[in-house]
């Protein structure tokens, strides 16, 4: 308990903490709201009729959980931030055993993912509605508003969770905090188009998975990630997710208990 | 440890801690007395921080122990009651202010805020705790790393240069702080490359050259009434 308080301390005094959270909301806001016109303007390229298509009006609430990009950076931070300020060894010299500590931050960085996600995500829902409201005839599947919120706060604890393994392997916050993006971003963009059907394994496609969205693009769309018929459900994309944030958080581990603390 | 009637409450065990071609610490063996001040000396680079991040378990020994109380740091079951250290590079989070990486410190051992702003106050930073700790001079950093080392209320002190850094008045200040926490009981391994200022401040002395002993024992007995610098050269020369 006092490892947790003191974790979740370093986590709310960190001015970044608070950043994170603003950027994660502008992201999911800024997908929310910029979707639906460019769904409409491109309303040709998928199967149905555009946004009278519910699958295409639920994937615009979907785009509210978009800050999961923020989550593992929050993550990276709270775990790469003790090496790089030297602050690991305050640590390991109050709680020497490093398992213990990195559990705490394990626990504490799944907190804050959610909190983020939670946040972010119900801002851009709200920017979802509204941006919506222009477009009288979309009507999104009620199923939508239970798997948003599920996709969200799941997403948040996985990605927080592999965030801090990343911070914990790279130490360096920096380096992680850009090669998780470039991966997220641009990496996986890669794959799903060199290999569409490789694209559901990958965090962003399970992320879409629990959103359970159908919806078929012609083929050189692929690359705005909106071909997503051939996905896992929800059910197989929360546990994929968890075995990734389980074997994230065993190498974290592995590699803290490991290395000397300079 | 008992040996011969004196209480080592820390102890090397033939401690070597290499980093692939380089042996930092070669072999180390020697314990260091309850209830006094002893100098961890030597020059920069003999492989003293080295050792005292082994005792500390923040650095894992390629052979041997180091043990506090017979027990490895890490094996301790508060260690921030027992043993307060001080470590060459700080470890505070520099965004934060002095007393919020006190309070980071203390909630982790279940210490209440309050003794964060006493120690505070025990190290004359009082009037700096909310000023932001990469806004501290490095002199006022050494005095936040002494005041964490002290929020425990630890019986032993473990002080890595703690007088780096420290202007004049500094380490007058120190010497002071060091004596009186000797007076009241505590424990203290103190590392040093300063030879001429630790021979005011220590009672005991292990001396430390390219990651070897070459002398251990009372300031009196090393230093064979000549000044510890001379002293230390001379047994430098020998060791050679």
């Amino acid at each position: 308990m006092n490892l947790l308080k003191s974790e979740y301390r370093k986590l709310v005094y960190t001015r970044s903490f608070y950043l994170y959270i603003g950027v994660a909301i502008f992201l999911s806001v800024l997908s929310t709201i910029s979707a639906p016109l460019s769904i409409n303007a491109l309303k040709s390229q998928f199967s149905g009729s555009g946004l009278m298509n519910s699958q295409l009006v639920d994937s615009i609430y979907g785009k509210a959980t978009s800050g999961y990009l923020i989550a593992i950076l929050l993550g990276i931070a709270l775990m790469g931030n003790e090496y790089q300020n030297g602050q690991a060894i305050s640590t390991f010299l109050a709680t020497p055993k490093r398992m213990k500590v990195l559990y705490a931050k394990l626990i504490i960085a799944a907190g804050a993912g959610v909190f983020l996600m939670f946040i972010s995500t119900g801002i851009g829902l709200i920017g979802a509605y509204i941006s919506l409201k222009h477009f009288t005839h979309a009507k999104p599947d009620s199923s939508a508003f239970l798997n948003v919120p599920i996709a969200a706060i799941v997403s948040g604890a996985v990605l927080a969770i592999m965030g801090v393994a990343v911070g914990a392997l790279i130490r360096n916050v920096r380096i992680a905090s850009t090669g998780s993006m470039i991966w997220l971003g641009v990496i996986e963009k890669l794959i799903v188009l060199l290999w569409a059907t490789g694209g559901k394994y990958l965090p962003s496609g399970l992320i879409l998975g629990m959103l359970n969205l159908h919806i078929t693009a012609k083929p050189f769309r692929k690359l705005l990630d909106l071909s997503t018929a051939n996905y896992f459900g929800p059910g197989i994309s929360i546990t994929l997710l968890l075995l990734y944030a389980a074997i994230f958080a065993y190498i974290g581990s592995w590699v803290s208990l490991r290395r000397d603390i300079n | 440890m008992e040996i011969g009637g004196v209480v080592s409450i820390m102890e090397f065990k033939g401690l070597t801690k290499a980093y692939k071609d380089v042996v930092a610490v070669n072999n180390l063996t020697a314990g260091i007395e309850a209830g006094r001040i002893t100098g961890f000396l030597g020059p920069n680079g003999a492989g003293k921080s080295t050792a005292l991040r082994c005792l500390l378990s923040l650095a894992t020994p390629t052979s041997g122990s180091a043990l506090i109380r017979g027990a490895s740091y890490s094996e301790l079951k508060n260690p921030l009651k027992e043993v307060g250290a001080v470590i060459e590079t700080g470890g505070f989070n520099p965004t934060l202010s002095g007393l919020k990486n006190l309070r980071i410190i203390a909630a982790s051992a279940g210490i209440p805020d309050q003794r964060a702003i006493e120690v505070l106050d025990l190290v004359d930073l009082t009037d700096a705790r909310n000023k932001k700790v990469k806004e501290y001079s490095l002199g006022m950093k050494q005095r936040l790393s002494l005041a964490s080392a002290m929020l425990g209320t630890p019986e032993i002190l473990i002080l890595d240069e703690p007088a780096n850094g420290l202007d004049p008045i500094g380490i007058a200040w120190l010497r002071q702080i060091l004596k009186k926490l000797a007076t009241e009981g505590h424990t203290i391994l103190i590392s040093s490359h300063q030879l001429a200022e630790m021979q005011n401040t220590v009672d005991d002395v292990l001396i430390l050259h390219k990651g070897r002993l070459i002398a251990n024992g009372t300031i009196a007995e090393v230093s064979g009434g000549s000044s510890l610098e001379e002293a230390f050269i001379r047994l430098v020369e020998r060791a050679a």
